[in-house]
């Protein structure tokens, strides 16, 4: 029952770090969560972790043992791949059958085994069937059986869900959250999918350009991510991010953009001049269906979009960048009217302008 | 039937008399005495025009002749084992090591050249070669010089096979715990199936048909029925009947793998693969 420490990792490709110098721990029996856009390094970070490729540096290690120079089967690692890679000429049955027969395990165990997978799985029915029989749904579900079924200790995800349909993805991130409650090993999800990290991961590893820029809970990296690249990509609606100035005169200080000015009290760490502003399409609201916030302002629609139960809004409020403000509602309007909207200041960010690091939230500076 | 498909029936038989016609007076030829073969006007169905004889074939098996068959079939079917294993595994390398240095299109067409030159350009240097090492005119520099011609083939056609097999499946039976031999038993070779059964045939059948580097690099002690066939003469006489039932006896390998194979040969041919 590992807990796996990634000690300062690096992985070239042509001379390109892939994974540049990563360090983390992920601690045991928990649900963590790899998120990045593509080519942000995850898989190669997962192939790592699973002992598939070899670290150009650093080390990786099982429970303080040193794992590098191990392959999947010492480390007793298990994957489930994105394209399922199941077997093509074997059936369902030998195709979670494989781990145990590299095995050497007796017939009758495996026989045992394999079915006892397959039912908790529900694809007993299936056994018989080639892949080609089989939908997207099953073929994910012999994947997982076979990951499952040969009692590895660390379970890796690679994007397990992007190859199903809408429904059937839904049912199966439920499923995979309670197979790793059931049998308590640890599961590791690679996603480039913010909503999936967010409903799945305890701990989730934010990646982007071979590095991890975040490591925390989905509070933490919710409330408080560290950079603008994480602000926008950890959000189901991207967030808003616009130019703002610090100004501070005598002892009043005071954020000011081009149509609102926020008056700041401990704004003593924040450097004077411009920033980037950070605001949640889900942390504004329109006014007519929520009532005023402490800062409203009025803008002219230039998009509807209704996505699931809600309606993001693009609104030209003069800013010089759009914003989307989130509705949970399914919200008509002409484009070019007007509506007034608003939010409330504790759901600010502020980010430097310079390197894009989160310098505040609008809940430190009033309070 | 519209006229498209009775031109079409035209076409095809037309085409069927102008390949098949000579094979077929090939085989009827291997049936008549010497002195039917070139008489006129020509005689071409067997019982009416002429008494078939097995004269011809008791010739073959009461000589050498019988031998050579053995001969090409035991150098053919070694050349082709050695060069499937050697080109089964430089396939593998093309196809997965893509990163590894030199491994390029450059590398692949050097490989390729060797098949592209015309025999006649290296037979002299080859054959010069084995006379230097002396083992000119033995099995084993003719089974060698049929790998090495082989290989290019074999890779060639190989690596668009494993091109095609997922690398994830592959990584997939890393993980299930499979060494690099039991992926190649378990995996690769089960999953290349009919594409690596159709380039062993064809690479033999390019073998079995073979005939400069038989008859020069071999073609004394060691001979191939292809290189023997230049030997079938009496005094000033072509032995022409021998000569057919040769090529008719030379012509059943080809036929049976032609036609338990020819979707997939089909296929190597149109798509280079």
């Amino acid at each position: 029952m590992p807990e796996i420490k990634v000690e300062n990792v690096s992985k070239l490709i042509e001379g390109k770090p892939i994974v540049n110098n990563v360090s983390m721990e992920i601690p045991d029996k928990s649900f963590f969560c790899i998120l990045g856009p593509p080519r942000s390094g995850k898989t190669m970070l997962m192939r790592l972790i699973a002992g598939l490729e070899m670290p150009d540096k650093g080390r990786i290690l099982f429970d303080g043992e040193d794992v590098t120079a191990l392959g999947p089967v010492e480390r007793r690692v298990a994957i489930a791949f994105q394209d399922f890679a199941l077997y093509p000429h074997l059936t369902a049955f030998d195709n979670i059958a494989s781990p145990l027969k590299a095995m050497k395990l007796p017939k009758d165990e495996i026989r045992r085994k394999v079915l006892e997978v397959a039912r908790y799985l529900k694809i007993e029915h299936r056994l018989t069937h080639y892949p080609s029989e089989l939908s997207g749904g099953e073929k994910q579900r012999v994947a997982i059986a076979r990951a499952l079924v040969k009692d590895a200790e660390v379970i890796l995800l690679d994007e397990p869900l992007v190859r199903l349909d809408y429904k059937i993805r839904e049912d199966m991130r439920a499923e995979l959250y309670k197979i790793q409650k059931e049998i308590g090993k640890n599961v590791i999800l690679i996603t480039g999918d913010p909503f999936e990290a967010m409903s799945l991961g305890e701990r989730i590893a934010v990646m982007n350009e071979g590095r991890i820029v975040q490591l925390g809970t989905m509070e933490d990296i919710y409330e408080r991510p560290v950079n603008v690249f994480v602000g926008r990509y950890f959000g189901v609606v991207e967030m808003n991010i616009f130019d703002g100035e610090i100004v501070k005169m005598n002892d009043v200080a005071s954020l000011r953009t081009k149509i609102f000015e926020i008056p700041l009290k401990n704004a003593r760490n924040l450097p004077e001049g411009s920033v980037k502003i950070g605001l949640r399409p889900e942390h504004m609201s329109v006014l007519e269906l929520a009532g005023k916030r402490e800062v409203n302002f009025r803008g002219k629609i230039v998009l509807t979009e209704v996505v699931g139960s809600d309606t993001i809004v693009h609104i030209d409020a003069g800013l010089g960048e759009l914003l989307r403000v989130s509705v949970p509602a399914i919200y008509r309007r002409q484009i070019g009217e007007e509506i007034d909207v608003g939010f409330d200041i504790e759901n600010l960010y502020i980010f430097s302008s310079k390197d894009e690091k989160l310098l505040a939230r609008g809940g430190d500076l009033i309070g | 039937m519209s006229w498209k498909k009775i031109l079409g029936f035209i076409g095809l038989a037309i085409y069927g008399v102008w390949t098949l016609g000579p094979y077929y007076l090939t085989v009827i030829t291997s049936f008549k005495k010497l002195t039917d073969v070139f008489s006129i006007p020509p005689k071409i169905i067997p019982y009416a025009d002429f008494v078939p004889t097995l004269e011809a074939y008791q010739r073959i098996f009461s000589t050498r002749a019988a031998w050579t068959f053995v001969t090409s079939l035991i150098v053919a079917t070694i050349a082709t084992i050695i060069a499937i294993i050697v080109g089964l595994l430089a396939a593998y390398g093309f196809s997965r090591f893509s990163n590894a240095p030199m491994n390029d299109e450059r590398s692949f067409f050097i490989l390729l050249t060797l098949r592209m030159l015309p025999p006649f350009a290296v037979v002299l240097p080859i054959v010069t070669y084995w006379v230097f090492m002396g083992l000119i005119d033995t099995y084993f520099a003719l089974i060698w010089t049929y790998t090495i011609f082989s290989i290019p083939l074999a890779v060639w056609l190989i690596k668009g096979f494993i091109d095609e097999i997922p690398r994830s499946v592959e990584d997939a039976a890393v993980a299930d715990g499979y060494g690099f031999g039991a992926r190649f038993r378990k995996i690769i070779i089960p999953l290349l199936g009919a594409g690596l059964a159709a380039t062993v045939a064809l690479v033999w059948l390019f073998l079995w048909n073979e005939f400069l580097f038989a008859l020069k690099v071999a073609g004394g002690k060691v001979i191939t029925y292809t290189a023997y066939l230049p030997q079938l003469r009496l005094g000033q006489r072509t032995l022409w009947n021998v000569y057919a039932a040769m090529g008719t006896l030379g012509s059943i390998p080809p036929l049976i793998i032609l036609a338990a194979f020819r979707r997939y040969i089909i296929r190597l041919y149109l798509g280079g693969r």
